[in-house]
């Protein structure tokens, strides 16, 4: 074997060398962007749940206003909350049953936020549904 | 009157209206299957064409509520319940049957 052949059967083995690193380089660059990016989601996550947490908090202790406008609203932005975050459905038709059993409005008509909850938690059957 | 269509949990698990002072609502057409309406008080309410299916009616006090046209209600359930004479029962239910059944049940707790 000449001296140039065995330069370029370094060279070769130097390049699969620096390629096979180059790799794991690589590799590892994406792992750790992938920890970032999840610890990034989780954060992300964990402010979330606590904003929601905060707002339906403050919603549920103004179910307790006296005035009927504020405990309207109160029960409004619940069902929107639902709607943006499914996973809160139960607690609020648990919270909104709770309320219905906590009043005495005697032989009147049904208070407006009684009837807002009754449309909220009552699943209708579908018009033409003769099961 | 909201526009929203009704919150359905996803878990699966039936609407607890136990104790729930709901005179004079308007349940026609509810699905109430499987619901747990004891103790409740529906004084007045309409029910025509609810579902009843499975639904608990312990103690529920069905005075004067108009459950005409009512699905899958059974003099068992019914026998639970607080009726009186302005209770508008479902075609399918003998109202002289209920009265024996809720008076045997009577008898039976005494």
């Amino acid at each position: 074997m000449t001296g140039v052949e065995i330069s370029e059967v370094i060279r070769n083995y130097a390049l699969v060398a620096a390629a096979a690193g180059g790799v794991g380089i690589a590799f590892w660059r994406a792992l750790a962007a992938d920890r970032q990016s999840r610890s990034q989601a989780l954060q992300v996550e964990q402010s979330r749940r606590e904003h929601v947490t905060t707002i339906f908090a403050d919603t549920v202790g103004r179910l307790d206003d006296e005035k009927l406008h504020v405990r309207l609203g109160a029960i409004l932005t619940l069902r929107e909350l639902v709607e943006a975050y499914p996973d809160l459905s139960r607690s609020t038709v648990d919270l909104l049953t709770a309320y219905l059993a906590d009043l005495d409005y005697g032989d009147a008509e049904p208070p407006p936020d009684v009837r807002e909850i009754m449309s909220i938690v009552i699943p209708r059957l579908p018009s033409g549904d003769e099961e | 009157m909201s526009v929203h269509n009704p919150i359905v949990p996803s878990d699966g698990r039936s609407l607890r209206l136990v104790g729930a002072f709901i005179r004079r609502t308007n349940l026609d057409r509810a699905s109430l299957r499987g619901a747990d309406l004891s103790k409740a008080d529906l004084t007045g309410a309409t029910a025509r064409g609810a579902d009843f299916k499975g639904a608990v009616l312990k103690k529920t006090v069905l005075k004067g509520v108009d459950m005409t046209g009512a699905k899958n209600l059974t003099l068992d359930q019914l026998a639970e319940a607080v009726i009186d004479e302005n209770t508008r029962l479902p075609e399918c239910i003998d109202r002289a049957a209920l009265t024996q059944k809720m008076r045997a049940r009577r008898e039976k707790l005494l």
